[in-house]
């Protein structure tokens, strides 16, 4: 399969099919991304001529915006299109560690680590029905998020040849806890489920929205739409599967119909932890591919998931990050890769990527180790 | 006194149930520790078996373990006026640069339905704060949780903390958390690692046993 594009590899692999070989993303999903440590550490191996103190830094999660000489020098097959900003509702500064977002969700940060929310406006006290309705929800149609969208994509797909990520900015049970509190949402499933429900109709409404909305200007630019969620613990999904199936999976499907009502692109969710028992339930509502295949959690075998869902899912990560990328060796670090590889790769449905965004902690040389090692143990035909 | 109800309205997370009935036995002359150790923590074993055995998923542990805080709340000023001695002292938190305390509320939760008694220090602890609780006689085990790679070393601090401070021998040091191994928890010299807020509570008592014994 000579001369495929990087955009025509990573169709050929969402298609179930083989291409020359495996795509790679980092960066693409906003997952798969790296921390600023990270990254200085890598581009001083790599003898770049960029300076570290220059580089953009997402606000939340501290990850470096990659330069094109690092992208190019591990063949980096997809590229990220950004949004704009909301305006209407914007992000408050409340001081130089915390804020509080478009949803009224205030964010805290401790010394040295990166943000992560702490208090969402239903939180404290248990709302009303009446009270979520009358709540000012981010507008799906602040033309903020739009603003040079359709310019930044059309110029992504005419000057190159790259597969183009739309990272969603929401999704729904993340929403869901994030304003109502971790475990006070997983309660009211049981304790309160008009109220958990109402939460989850108005973040879908919200969210479907949006992708609607962004869509309507880009979706025939856009390959593939990320979806960042978390459904699952180290050991089991949130919820038993059965709640999850009465009671979450319809918002999903509404989500993924919205999207699939503007746009051909592939819909990639993103969610850590253990949900095996719901990849049936992820195919059955049109999900194509599924990140980050988080290895060191219960039921998350390579192995098994290529056997149970090879041919209706795509596989998106699968290299360790809890210990193979900051605690191995280069040599365990190709290990990895070349076990995932001949466990996923095999008929296409397989992109290789970090499980999570690459940490301060990961050594330069296994970051080179694990995508130099996908180049070599990823052409397809797969004979490793 | 029949502690069958009271018992099943914890395992089926019926908190209204579960502080009705608590308030009833209390009013018919019941005991509160007899209520505790009768009523809500057999109730809260089936709970955690159920949950080991994947019946039970979050929301079940959490509503049930809301159904015993409950009790709880109206028996602890109860057993304090009593005097009673609980099971053992526990100092727990979320190690420095780290906020993520999911894990960790249910660990203290599910201690706290064992009879321990919990001083949870919150996240983002400072080591010399888990010292300071071991030092001043609050904590016979000390319960360490990260989810970040690169807080985890946090934990190996602490440990040489105490061991500074002339405390390590006084405690015990149980880690978790998603990224926490038992390999790593030896690796770093902790006494005690469980995979999840449950084999926590058991491991919790195991190693009590063992530290009441050298003490």
């Amino acid at each position: 399969m000579a001369g495929l594009s990087h955009r025509e590899r990573v169709i050929t692999a969402l298609n179930h099919e083989e291409p020359d070989r495996v795509p790679r993303d980092l960066g693409g999903a906003t997952t798969a991304n790296m921390n600023i440590g990270a990254y200085t550490k890598l581009i001083k191996h790599l003898g770049l001529d960029e300076d570290p103190s220059q580089v953009r830094i997402s606000r939340r999660e501290r990850t470096a915006a990659l330069s094109e000489a690092v992208l190019q020098r591990f063949d980096i097959d997809l590229r990220p299109l950004a949004l704009g900003s909301a305006e209407k509702n914007p992000a408050i500064e409340l001081d130089e560690n915390s804020f509080r977002d478009e949803w009224g969700v205030i964010w805290v940060k401790p010394e040295g680590g990166h943000f992560i929310n702490d208090l969402g406006p239903f939180q404290t006290q248990e709302p009303t029905l009446a009270d979520v309705a009358r709540y000012p929800w981010p507008d799906p149609r602040d033309p903020g998020r739009i603003k040079g969208l359709r310019e930044r994509a059309r110029r992504l797909r005419e000057e190159t040849d790259y597969a183009i990520v739309l990272g969603m900015p929401f999704t729904i049970v993340r929403e869901c806890q994030r304003m109502r509190g971790f475990t006070e949402w997983l309660e009211d499933l049981v304790l309160n489920p008009a109220i958990a429900e109402g939460l989850l109709d108005y973040t879908t409404t919200v969210s479907a929205g949006i992708a609607e909305f962004i869509l309507a200007e880009v979706g025939e630019y856009v390959d593939v739409v990320f979806l960042a969620d978390d459904l699952g613990f180290q050991d089991r999904p949130y919820m038993r599967p059965e709640l999850f199936r009465r009671m979450v999976k319809p918002y999903f499907r509404r989500l993924v119909d919205a999207i699939k009502s503007k746009s051909n692109a592939k819909v990639l969710l993103h969610s850590d932890g253990s949900v095996y028992p719901l990849i049936g339930d992820f195919i059955e509502i049109g999900l194509d591919a599924l990140n980050p295949i988080q290895v060191s959690a219960k039921d998350m075998d390579t192995r098994r998931l290529k056997a149970e869902f090879g041919a209706h899912i795509t596989f998106w990560g699968a290299i360790d990050t809890h210990r193979v990328l900051p605690m191995g060796r280069p040599e365990d670090v190709r290990e990895e890769v070349r076990t995932r590889i001949r466990d996923l790769a095999p008929c296409g449905g397989y992109v290789v990527s970090s499980v999570h965004n690459i940490q301060a902690d990961v050594p330069p040389e296994n970051i080179v180790a694990m995508f130099d090692s996908a180049m070599e143990y990823g052409r397809y035909p797969i004979t490793v | 006194m029949d502690f069958v109800e009271l018992s099943s309205c914890v395992i089926e997370g019926d908190v209204k149930g579960t502080e009705e009935r608590t308030r009833h036995a209390l009013s018919q002359g019941v005991e509160p520790l007899a209520i505790i150790n009768e009523g809500l923590m057999p109730g809260m074993d089936v709970v955690g078996e159920k949950f080991k055995s994947y019946e039970y998923f979050l929301p079940d542990l959490l509503v049930s373990a809301k159904a015993m805080k409950t009790a709880m709340a109206i028996l602890q000023p109860l057993l304090v006026r009593q005097r009673v001695s609980n099971v053992g002292r526990v100092a727990i938190g979320t190690v420095k640069g780290d906020r993520h305390d999911v894990g960790k509320n249910l660990v203290g939760m599910l201690l706290e339905g064992a009879g321990f008694a919990v001083v949870d220090l919150g996240i983002d602890v400072e080591p010399a704060a888990f010292v300071k609780a071991v030092a001043e006689g609050e904590a016979q085990i000390v319960c360490l949780s990260a989810l970040l790679t690169t807080t985890m070393p946090m934990m190996r601090t602490i440990i040489d903390q105490l061991g500074e401070a002339g405390v390590r021998g006084q405690v015990k040091v149980m880690v978790g958390g998603a990224p926490v191994t038992a390999s790593y928890a030896a690796q770093i010299g902790a006494d005690g690692y469980a995979p999840d807020a449950v084999s926590a509570v058991e491991r919790a008592k195991e190693l009590l046993v063992v530290h009441v014994r050298n003490q």
